[in-house]
């Protein structure tokens, strides 16, 4: 299914106006011009906003942001939508993809006046890929420690309330694919848009959670947000992006599957997976840097105490 | 035709053997499809069908992304 050209805006056509459309959504028999796409995808965002009841406009909202599409699209949304929203970039020291990410994020901030905060991994402890090479350890499976860390951490001593991250629908459908091909139900049992604050953890969200990938960027190009275009070098062969082609390949034939795997697992299966409340592992506080951990040392302090051998 | 065409950062000489070029001919000559790609146009996003010529600046957007 695709767009014809010369097909009319549904919103417009019902106003007795004769826009053109330039995105058609099939999932949601929509055809829109670019001012009710815009539109559209803010509304989506406050609802699932409000239907997850993720925050109010009293809360003071931290975004996750790489430079990437979906992190700039969602930081642009919630302000327009006006909530009270900064930014927390965290350099990971990944050569020119870190330094143009840095870029285009620090000018996207000073174009939507509105503050952000940078964490320097290298400062911090290292760079990805030096981490990568004195640790026998995935990139991404260290990256996704750390930026956890950080952004909890940072959170919570620059006095945020909540963390919201640019998860959008094909992220969500592509990890809940891979945890069901395993029935790794632990993390079943957490992949929720909403991860209440506890002990020490900071409520994270996800409102972009019922936003596709392709109308997270139709959403940066129409608003002319300048984004990192091309891929971390450590993303290739990810088994996210198989997942991704795969679903996409579904999506086409049967529009509207992936909406209905991840909202069909929200509504059905999360709630049967949480039903009877088995035992939590016991959270502890690292007795390094104090921060929430199942251990006695978390994992970030247990990677640096690893780079300091490396280096003597 | 001979088109050059802005990809993932980078300009990309793509060569379609037709006379007319539909936005859809360089999703399909990139290997991408309409579900998670779309053509921009001279700064506009354009419908699948939309006709191109080799005057126009082309860039195509592939939203997927390693997450």
């Amino acid at each position: 299914m695709r767009l014809k050209k010369g097909t009319r805006c549904t919103i417009c056509k019902s106003k007795k106006l004769n826009n053109k459309a330039v995105v058609f959504l099939p999932h949601h028999r929509l055809a829109l011009c670019k001012e009710h796409f815009i539109s559209w995808f803010e509304n989506r965002v406050e609802k699932t906003i409000k239907e997850f009841k993720m925050f109010s406009k009293n809360d003071t909202v931290l975004v996750a942001v790489s430079g990437g599409k979906d992190s700039l699209s969602l930081w642009n949304a919630l302000v327009k939508l006006g909530y009270n929203a900064d930014g927390l970039y965290i350099d990971l020291g990944i050569g020119e993809y870190s330094k143009d990410s840095k870029i285009l994020s620090l000018d996207f901030s000073k174009k939507i006046g509105r503050k952000l905060h940078i964490v320097d991994l290298k400062i911090e402890i290292e760079t990805i890929p030096v981490i990568k090479e004195s640790v026998n350890k995935p990139a991404c499976s260290a990256c996704g420690s750390v930026k956890r860390y950080y952004m909890n951490k940072m959170a919570k001593e620059l006095g945020y309330s909540v963390i919201a991250t640019g998860h959008n629908l094909d992220d969500e459908v592509a990890v809940l694919f891979g945890n069901t091909l395993g029935w790794d139900i632990d993390y079943l049992k957490r992949q929720y848009p909403v991860l209440e604050e506890e002990e020490g953890f900071i409520k994270k969200v996800k409102p972009l959670c019922k936003i596709t990938e392709k109308e997270s960027a139709l959403y940066a190009v129409f608003n002319n947000i300048e984004y990192i275009e091309y891929e971390c070098p450590f993303s290739e062969g990810a088994s996210s992006i198989r997942y991704k082609e795969i679903w996409s390949k579904l999506e086409e034939q049967s529009p509207g599957s992936k909406l209905r795997f991840y909202t069909g697992f929200l509504k059905k299966m999360y709630p049967l997976l949480n039903k009877e409340n088995s035992k939590k592992d016991d959270l502890k506080k690292c007795i390094i840097c104090g921060e929430p951990s199942f251990h006695e040392i978390c994992s970030v302090c247990k990677l640096k105490q690893k780079i300091q051998k490396v280096k003597v | 035709m001979v088109l050059k065409v802005k990809y993932r950062g980078k300009i990309q000489t793509v060569n379609i053997e037709k006379e007319k070029v539909k936005a859809e001919d360089i999703l399909k000559a990139l290997g991408l499809s309409s579900e998670y790609a779309f053509v921009v146009k001279n700064g506009e996003v354009v419908p699948e069908d939309e006709v191109i010529s080799e005057e126009d600046e082309i860039k195509v957007v592939n939203a997927i992304s390693g997450g």
